[in-house]
């Protein structure tokens, strides 16, 4: 036992926090973080890099100057709206290929490669099929006829409505003791997450340019997001090779991080170049293009239901107060509903619980239906 | 040096069943010098070495994926410029005698994540040039005590008693240096074997 003991001491204090030398601030690389949509208004956000460690805010880039160079000299400026966000009005952009110039504050220019207008063929579907463990698994379909290959992203934007684990119908009032019935529910509420793994896919090595259920995402049968209704809104940008291989990169260094099969991490920052420092390095990837997009809704009325769903509320409960001690009630609580007089009409206290318990909003959701939702 | 292999960028190091796709043609150099010093007699005898050394490659492909650090020469895998090892032994008389062992070498290179962004509302990693850092440099102390047993003609064997103690000034050296991400913070950890003092007691006979 002691010489377990004794080499538990040995390798136990073995593992120290290492820190790498850190970039110094001034080194901080700008990352230029958008596309240009050649259908809608775009958005293009100016950031720089910050330590590993570091947990502040990201650092933004402002009052820099962006315009678009079309390879006949031709420019348009993107217009600053502060917080370090350019965009570029809706307009049409004639086939030839652009380039995105930076000029920051500090009187450093980017430029990025000339890169063609990309136009994305349609989606043909963003379908679904239930698997062998009851959960639902997505899938984006695409073909393009005009192209004999193509490499393709897509990003999507998951919405669904939940609900509080008690439907709150009374307000309590601690200044005046009084209970009221509750004017705005807070019951029910949508919210929304955006894709952050990188989906890509290429057609190069098939007979047919034709992208045949694409799996984007997995939803487990337990997951609350299924619960009542769940919406997502898949976005297809056709892009470039190069792009491709940087995004398989972006893919390769970020998403199998630290994992003991992990690959071989490697430095990629895109196609911009920094032409007043050459070597100084800049993030970041110039996309023009069209998007296409669809989105679909799955109902809890089409898929079988799970025994229970994961909604974090597991551990509320509800609590009673009678009225006689309304006077003495105090605490961040939310009264629920009224306990009913067993002998009579009327309630004779109410049903409490936690605020969390009873407030969809307080975990992010919003009670406001988005305008999109049917 | 001709034929000599380096990895791509975002190769699969493990369980790859065509890692001939992911290797490059490099070409590599590797020069160096030697310096030794030595006593091999009296009291006090040992040696004081030192050694400078590189390994050089060089990765410069058709394609911007098959170039490595823009294609100028950077550090292979095996690159310790510096390493002075010393030995010395005094002797006090017959029985007793002291040896000291120091090594010291540079650390190997190595490919950190330097800083952190956000792209396309996912935070992602910026790493450094390949093996542009190294790890920090290894240095070790050994120290050990030697007791001789007597020198009688007639006896049944010749003992002697070794009490020494391994990496004496306890310095953590560097096995290796891994990051992980926790909770979406990526925090950086070393790794070191033998990080303590280890005495040692040995007891030898010879017949």
């Amino acid at each position: 036992m002691k010489r377990v003991l004794f080499l538990i001491i040995l390798f136990s204090g073995c593992v120290d926090p290492y820190t790498p030398p850190n970039l110094k601030s001034s080194d901080s690389l700008l990352v230029i973080d958008g596309y240009i949509d050649t259908a809608t208004k775009s958005t293009i956000n100016l950031t720089r890099t910050k330590n590993l460690t570091s947990t502040d805010p990201i650092e933004i880039e402002e009052g820099a100057t962006l315009w678009l160079e079309d390879n006949a000299g031709n420019k348009i400026f993107l217009q600053e709206e502060g917080g370090g966000t350019y965009t570029l009005a809706a307009q049409s952009f004639p086939p030839k290929e652009y380039s995105l110039h930076v000029i920051t504050q500090d009187s450093k220019e980017y430029i990025s490669e000339f890169v063609p207008v990309m136009e994305s063929p349609a989606i043909d579907s963003v379908s679904w099929e239930l698997t062998a463990d009851k959960g639902v698994q997505l899938y984006v379909s695409t073909h393009d006829d005009q192209n004999p290959e193509g490499f393709y992203r897509w990003s999507f934007e998951e919405t669904w409505t939940y609900t509080a684990a008690y439907n709150s119908v009374y307000d309590f009032n601690p200044a005046t003791k009084t209970v009221t019935v509750r004017t705005e529910s807070i019951y029910q509420c949508w919210t929304s997450d955006r894709s952050n793994d990188i989906l890509i896919a290429t057609t190069q090595r098939l007979n047919k340019n034709v992208i045949s259920e694409f799996p984007l995402i997995y939803k487990g049968n337990t997951s609350e997001e299924l619960r009542y209704r769940y919406s997502i809104l898949v976005n297809q940008y056709a892009i470039t090779e190069d792009s491709y291989n940087y995004w398989q990169q972006q893919k390769k260094n970020t998403e199998d991080l630290g994992t003991l099969f992990g690959p071989l991490p490697t430095q990629i920052t895109g196609n911009f170049k920094c032409i007043t420092d050459p070597s100084e390095k800049v993030v970041g990837y110039f996309h023009i293009g069209s998007v296409s997009s669809k989105r679909i809704y799955i109902s809890f009325e089409d898929l079988p239901s799970p025994p229970f769903y994961d909604t974090g509320y597991s551990s509320c409960e509800l609590n009673g107060v009678l009225l006689a001690g309304l006077q003495n009630f105090s605490g961040p609580f939310t009264f629920v509903g009224g306990i009913p007089n067993p002998n009579g009409p009327g309630v004779i206290g109410y049903t409490y619980t936690s605020q969390f318990c009873a407030d969809c909003t307080l975990r992010g959701g919003s009670t406001t239906k988005p305008d999109f939702w049917e | 040096m001709q034929n000599f292999l380096d990895y791509k960028g975002g190769a699969e190091l493990i369980l790859n069943h065509h890692i001939e796709t992911d290797v490059l043609n490099s070409q590599g150099k590797a020069y160096g010098a030697e310096f030794m010093v030595k006593k091999t007699s009296g009291k006090l005898n040992g040696w004081l070495s030192y050694t400078y050394s590189r390994s050089l490659v060089k990765t410069k492909g058709d394609s911007e994926a098959e170039t490595i650090n823009s294609g100028v020469y950077y550090p292979s895998n095996y690159d310790k410029p510096h390493a002075v090892n010393f030995i010395g032994n005094y002797k006090f008389n017959r029985r007793f005698s002291l040896s000291a062992n120091m090594v010291y070498s540079t650390g190997r290179p190595i490919t950190l994540p330097l800083a952190k962004y956000t792209i396309d509302v996912a935070e992602r990693l910026l790493y450094s040039d390949r093996n542009e850092y190294r790890i920090p440099d290894y240095f070790r102390t050994d120290l050990s005590l030697n007791i001789e047993g007597n020198h009688k003609i007639k006896k049944l064997a010749h003992s002697s008693w070794s009490f020494s103690v391994y990496n004496l000034t306890g310095r953590r050296n560097a096995y290796s240096v891994y990051f992980t991400s926790d909770d979406g913070v990526v925090r950086g950890y070393k790794l070191s074997i033998f990080g303590n003092p280890i005495p040692t007691i040995t007891y030898n006979f010879k017949f």
